[in-house]
């Protein structure tokens, strides 16, 4: 046996697989992680790893459970969004343990939650005291969101009375140095008006332009070139 | 179209898969001229048990070299522990034939065709 070219081909359907099977549940598996996401994430990652290199068993068994294991989370995943019941059981729910002002002690308890960990939390969101803190719920996949007292809020255009301006997302018109044609003509700006743009800083041709980011509501044309003239070399000090 | 292709090169990709690590059971049969495994492990037993050691010896060669042609073939489904099972049980095979000695050749024999019969399992 050609234990590296076997290797090699395990591996390649290993990793093909388990690509496969990650884009099959999707991405809030890795944005609301719960602990059990967590543990699901480590045991899928040992199967797929047990597959591509333990030639002791056959390739088969690991492939079998391994798709198992994912079948398993999106059924969970499925009926979660089905039914309330099923989102409760298998994800939880989130619990309140700050209303108005005032800790819950008897939630806190529940959630085996202790008060220094509350406050760990609210540190790590840049709150420092306590009792700005209006509402505060611990997600299901163990964050704590907090909603701040109105008059710690940060303002907002609606509080200063301004008018707020339209919004709108920025669109790469350039990146890697090709146009991206689509995105010219989604923005309504054509080949035309870009080389105007890039004749007024000086650059000839889009292949010297790393990224050029248009923004519709501002109208501003973000351009960086590959040659910056920022010296990046890292120079000891003496 | 484009999402037509976003479902079939995956279950494509999964099916050939599938196929590659269950292939072992197709890749042992016969497939093309002197890789017939059973076929030279019967010759060689019969062989011993008619004690025809010369016969025994020319089957016994061209069991290694079936042996040798199906391997490579079959590495990628099947348990590496059996396959290492068979290379020892026909190195034995070859000592025990040099010898002679006729119950432990049938024996090694035997062993060998366990090892065959369960490579896929």
């Amino acid at each position: 046996m050609n234990e590296a070219l076997v290797v090699l081909v395990r591996s390649i359907i290993a990793f093909a697989t388990l690509f496969i099977f990650a884009r099959l549940l999707g991405k809030q598996q890795v944005s609301q992680l719960t602990f059990f996401d967590y543990v699901l994430g480590i045991t899928i990652g040992s199967i797929a790893a047990s597959l591509s290199i333990d030639l002791e068993s056959r390739a088969w068994p690991h492939w079998v459970g391994l798709a198992v294991w994912t079948l398993a989370v999106l059924c969970i995943q499925i009926a979660s969004t089905k039914s309330t019941a099923a989102a409760k059981i298998f994800i939880g729910e989130p619990v309140v343990i700050i209303r108005k002002g005032k800790i819950l002690e008897e939630a806190m308890g529940r959630m085996r939650f202790t008060t220094s960990e509350v406050l760990e939390q609210l540190r790590n969101q840049g709150i420092f005291d306590i009792s700005m803190v209006d509402f505060a719920v611990m997600e299901s996949d163990g964050q704590l969101s907090v909603l701040l007292k109105p008059e710690h809020r940060p303002a907002t255009v609606q509080d200063l009375g301004l008018e707020p301006q339209g919004s709108s997302m920025s669109a790469q018109l350039i990146y890697d140095g090709k146009v991206i044609e689509e995105n010219l003509k989604a923005n309504g700006v054509d080949h035309a008006w870009l080389s105007k743009q890039l004749q007024k800083r000086g650059i000839n041709d889009a292949s010297q332009v790393f990224l050029a980011s248009y923004h519709p509501g501002s109208q501003k044309l973000y351009i960086d070139l590959y040659e910056d003239g920022i010296d990046t070399s890292t120079k000891k000090a003496d | 179209m484009r999402k037509f292709w976003l479902y079939t090169i995956p279950l494509i990709t999964l099916a050939v898969f599938v196929v590659v690590m269950n292939s072992g059971d197709y890749l042992k049969k016969p497939l093309t001229t002197g890789d017939d495994f059973p076929y030279y492990l019967e010759q060689v037993e019969q062989a011993v048990m008619r004690e025809d050691w010369s016969a025994a010896f020319d089957y016994s060669e061209k069991l290694n070299s079936a042996w040798a042609k199906v391997s490579p073939r079959i590495q990628f489904s099947v348990d590496k522990d059996e396959m290492k099972n068979i290379s020892v049980g026909l190195s034995r095979l070859g000592a025990f034939l040099k010898t002679e000695d006729r119950s432990q050749a049938l024996a090694v024999i035997a062993e060998i065709r366990e090892h065959w019969e369960h490579i896929n399992e």
